[in-house]
């Protein structure tokens, strides 16, 4: 007999990796043309705001996004933010073969 | 032949001669661990993530294990043919496994601990090895305890996603752990020397081809 404990185990959807999430942040940000706000950014990835929050300052950590405050509050992806979105596919490939999570 | 010391003896246990081909076979699955770990720097460099840099310091490692015995195993075949050689092979044999003992190990141990789930990744992984007492037998079971894991978490991977370049690496891993189990077997026949080195290359072979499909696309 299986119980419920397992059923919403299995059906639960997979967690995302911190790789997969810095990429759908990127992503978010790409496609709204290069430049989003947190707001946007936050429906888009699907994350709370202490999560988004999180990401969002590593990114600007590491040279993936870049901040601007104004009247409003804006994130830009730099060049290096382009480079990981374009190399992701490849990186996710190395480590799908490897089946080790990143 | 025994020159001194239960290494060179392990040294020595198979024919002269094999051991030109030997220190190629060993070139070059250090040439493929260092393309490994050269793609894993150039991800690296892309992406920051810590992983990457773990996966690049394992093939570093693995690199530079086999470059030792490659090195190591020239020396013991030019040695043959000239005295002066072979006055400090002792040495040379001695040094050069223990580093490759090392090394690998250190290489095996960062591997497994990414297969580790991340809850205890996370917390540092120290273990505690008495690395000075390793010799043949000894490395090449702990070698195979830790390859077999990898195995058995690349075969659970495989049987999840079904996609060659994770069929590729799991040949790969199986072909490594059995290199180490027909090293341990190396005492009751030579010719599982040789069986041993074929094993590896098709290991290495098979992680090669994973490189390409995955750098190609």
């Amino acid at each position: 007999m299986i119980g419920q404990k397992e059923i919403s185990e299995r059906t639960k959807p997979e967690r995302r990796s911190k790789a997969s999430i810095l990429q759908d942040i990127l992503r978010a940000i790409h496609n709204k043309g290069g430049k989003a706000r947190p707001t946007h950014i936050l429906y888009a990835a699907n994350l709370s705001h202490d999560r988004l929050k999180k990401y969002l300052d590593m990114l600007v950590l590491n040279g993936f996004i870049k901040k601007q405050q104004g009247d409003n509050t804006y994130y830009e992806i730099t060049q290096k933010g382009l480079e990981f979105l374009s190399g992701f596919n490849k990186m996710k490939r190395f480590f799908d073969a490897f089946g080790v999570e990143i | 032949m025994k020159v001194g010391g239960k290494m060179v003896y392990e040294a020595l246990l198979v024919p002269v001669w094999f051991y030109s081909y030997s220190s190629v076979v060993y070139a070059v699955t250090a040439l493929v661990s260092f393309m490994i770990s050269y793609f894993s720097f150039r991800l690296y460099r892309m992406s920051s993530l810590n992983m990457n840099l773990m996966m690049m310091l394992t093939f570093v490692f693995m690199g530079v294990a086999f470059s030792i015995l490659a090195a190591t195993s020239y020396y013991t075949y030019m040695s043959s043919n000239s005295f002066k050689l072979y006055e400090n092979l002792y040495g040379v044999v001695k040094y050069g496994f223990m580093g490759y003992y090392t090394l690998s190990l250190v290489a095996y141990i960062l591997l497994t601990v990414m297969y580790l789930p991340r809850k205890f990744r996370e917390k540092l992984f120290v273990a505690y090895m008495p690395l000075w007492y390793l010799d043949f037998t000894a490395f090449h079971i702990i070698s195979a305890i830790l390859v077999g894991y990898i195995a058995i978490m690349n075969l659970v991977n495989f049987m999840k996603k079904r996609k060659i370049d994770s069929l590729l690496v799991l040949i790969a891993f199986v072909m490594i752990e059995l290199s180490h189990v027909m090293m341990l077997l190396t005492q009751f026949d030579a010719v599982l020397y040789l069986v041993a080195h074929a094993f590896l290359v098709a290991g290495f072979a098979s992680l090669l081809t994973m490189l390409i499909r995955v750098g190609r696309k």
